[in-house]
């Protein structure tokens, strides 16, 4: 028996309909700021704590999130002991959706989502569970939510800070971090080339051999790799890798900077960064150390508490603006 | 005369194809005196290979191959390995020997790149399938419209190469043994490709080579894939080597590639006081000038303005509390394209630049590959006031 012409009118307005609230949807997914660095220490919690707090206070709802998997401690530098509800609530389907982990904050438009340090199986995430918070990092209902990533470079912290719309890279100015920021930056990549290559074994071989930084072959920059791609597997193979490499641009900021010369450290990563790696990325300059910061620290007082009068705070602003206008 | 150079005359006549010896003593007494010259130890193997006495004849071809890659001369001691097995049949261990040995070579030419970066297995495959050409003067190796076949490797001599309009008296292309750069030819890359021989390929001198096909080549690459891509870095470099060659230009000095931040003040005009205060990042440097890439702080303006510009460039040096100032023109200035963003290029001609702010640039800037000693060197560079 067919289907009458009242039925199927029904049925595609049906499927309009639904196509237009996951349009919707999409539509209102928020944009993802995940600060990174590699190096631990460097002040990336309280950078995603400066960050979010501008972006709440310039009216957007913001969730900042604890993506220190295996270390995590947002909630305290938040003023919270004991969080109800953690990530692990949502990774061990205790609670469904991330909304519901989401805990409010003394700060008007500014939750959190607390992590948890004494769970194993969350710093060990499985790679479906990594998806499944991927997917609703993208559901929550917020305009920003910024990921306060762990340090090091493992696949979870890049995984995440590569999904990011906005990347900002924490360093302090001192040559191990520029360091270790470089090599985060440099394993986002190659991590993402991998990603693309997934497919082409001979393409992942390549980006393989390139990675190691002393391999026989000599490929010494991105640039160097791209020509052996371009020559090996043509040049619209190449042309959509690079395309990938330009939109990692991180954005660079310099913590607990003291002189002029701290504040041009990031300075050193853009152009090693666009040397070797074709990364442009953008330095948003340095957040001036701040001994009041680091007393409530102490005290364990939430750092949401800072007022104008702070220096870090203040010299957070523009790099928050900047973020918000970026597209 | 002299006893040592009377024997530096004779191995000079043997090895240059220009002296006969034809008994094994006069050889024995000559390599008493010269144990250790790799081209008479290889002309003795060549002589006993002739006599067919190939046991002894691999013994020295592959003293040679050792002797001549302890002396770096990478392609040489290939193609004696190679002749050591045409003696006497491959040998897995001594390929290790020649492996482990070429190694250690430093020189950077594309030729000695190709064999010295393959892995064992792919070295002692590529080596299996060379094949040894003796060839007198004007033989034909390739001529017009063939087919390019064949990738060639100059052990010994000259190999000229001529295109149907050289012919009408212009310039003939050279491929010898003593260039560190032009000692091999044959465009068999891409690999897919049947391209023709565009001109006529013939010795100039009586030449030893080595040669491989391209199906040889397309087998390799299927079972290796970095030898696929050493041949098409050995390739390209070719195909640049003949481009440039076509528009060679000698500079008037010496670029170094020396890395350093700097800070530039470009004087608008000799009445407008004003300047334009840009920063930059130099990648090499001469007497002459340097070519700056200019931060991305320049946002104002064609690059064009700047062009004839008088500039007082300040070269950051780590380590030193003032860097070097140097004054110059502006000679040209351009945006490019690099990854998809705008960024825009200048290049300096200094006016005072001189042999001593040189050396004191050689010795304080960094010139290394390795991106964490860039940054080490640039943190370290800049000014701590």
């Amino acid at each position: 028996m067919g289907i009458s012409s009242e039925e199927l009118m029904r049925f595609n307005a049906g499927v309009r309909q639904r196509l237009e609230m996951r349009e919707n949807i999409v539509a209102a997914s928020p944009k993802i700021v995940a600060v990174g660095g590699g190096k631990g220490g460097v002040g990336k919690s309280t950078v995603s704590i400066l960050l979010a707090s501008w972006f709440a206070r310039m009216g957007k709802q913001t969730v900042l999130m604890d993506a220190d998997l295996g270390g995590a401690n947002l909630h305290t530098l938040m003023g919270i002991r004991n969080p109800p509800r953690t990530l692990n609530d949502f990774i061990t389907r205790r609670c469904d959706s991330l909304e519901e982990i989401s805990l409010n904050t003394v700060m008007e438009n500014l939750y959190l989502i607390a992590g948890a340090s004494d769970v194993l199986s969350l710093a060990n995430i499985h790679i479906s569970q990594k998806a499944k918070l991927i997917q609703n990092l993208a559901r929550l209902d917020a305009d920003y939510v910024v990921l306060d990533l762990g340090a090091g470079t493992s696949y979870n912290v890049l995984d995440f800070f590569l999904i990011a719309e906005k990347k900002v890279v924490v360093i302090t100015a001192q040559p191990t971090s520029i360091q270790n920021a470089y090599a985060f930056i440099r394993n986002t990549v190659y991590r993402r080339l991998n990603q693309l290559a997934s497919q082409k074994s001979s393409l992942q071989a390549i980006i393989k051999m390139a990675m190691d930084t002393n391999n026989e072959l000599k490929v010494r920059t991105v640039s160097e790799l791209l020509q052996i791609i371009q020559e090996l597997n043509g040049r619209e193979a190449m042309a959509a890798l690079q395309e990938e490499i330009r939109k990692i641009q991180p954005f660079i900021i310099t913590n607990m900077t003291r002189t002029n010369r701290d504040r041009k450290a990031g300075g050193v990563i853009q152009t090693v960064a666009d040397k070797y790696l074709m990364i442009h990325s953008m330095d948003l300059g340095g957040i001036v150390y701040d001994q009041k910061l680091y007393a409530m620290m102490t005290d364990m007082l939430p750092l949401t508490n800072l007022i104008q009068l702070s220096d870090a705070f203040a010299s957070v602003y523009g790099m928050a603006m900047t973020l918000l206008r970026d597209k | 005369m002299d006893e040592a150079l009377e024997s530096q005359h004779c191995i000079g006549g043997i090895t240059g194809g220009f002296l006969t010896i034809d008994s094994s003593e006069e050889f024995e007494a000559l390599l008493k005196k010269s144990p250790d010259d790799c081209f008479l130890v290889k002309a003795f193997a060549d002589f006993l290979a002739g006599r067919e006495s190939f046991v002894q004849a691999a013994q020295h071809y592959r003293k040679a191959s050792d002797l001549f890659a302890r002396g770096g001369a990478v392609l040489q001691a290939v193609a004696a390995k190679v002749m050591e097995w045409h003696a006497a049949g491959p040998s897995r261990r001594e390929c290790r020997d020649l492996y482990t040995a070429i190694r250690e070579v430093r020189a950077e030419t594309r030729l000695n790149d190709f064999f010295c970066r393959m892995a064992y297995t792919e070295l002692l495959a590529v080596l299996a399938n060379l094949e040894p050409l003796r060839l007198p003067p004007g033989f034909v190796i390739e001529d017009s419209g063939d087919v390019e076949g064949f990738l060639y490797f100059i052990v010994t001599g000259t190999v000229s190469e001529a295109s149907a309009a050289d012919e009408e008296g212009e310039c003939r292309r050279e491929f010898s043994a003593n260039s560190s750069e032009m000692n091999y030819f044959g465009a068999v890359y891409p690999l897919d490709g049947q391209k023709p021989v565009p001109s006529v390929i013939e010795t100039a001198s009586s030449a030893e080579l080595l040669r491989i096909s391209r199906p040889q080549l397309v087998g390799l690459c299927e079972k290796y894939p970095k030898i696929e891509i050493l041949l098409m870095r050995l390739a390209r470099a070719h195909r640049l080597l003949m481009e440039n060659k076509a528009s060679y230009r000698e500079r008037r000095s010496v670029r170094y590639q020396l890395q350093a931040q700097v800070d530039m003040k470009i004087f608008k005009n000799q009445s407008d006081k004003s300047q334009l205060i840009l920063k930059g990042f130099i990648q090499d440097i001469s007497l002459g000038g340097a070519c700056v890439t200019l931060g991305e702080k320049y946002l104002t303006g064609s690059p064009a303005e700047i062009i004839g510009k008088s500039v007082k460039v300040l070269i950051n040096v780590p380590k030193v509390k003032i860097g070097l100032n140097l004054f110059g023109t502006i000679a040209w200035c351009r945006e490019i394209l690099r990854g998809g963003k705008s960024i825009v290029i200048a290049g300096i001609q200094f006016r005072d630049m001189t042999h001593s702010d040189l050396t004191f640039l050689k010795k304080h800037c960094y010139a290394g590959e390795d991106a964490q000693d860039l940054i080490s060197y640039l943190w370290e560079s800049l000014p701590k006031s």
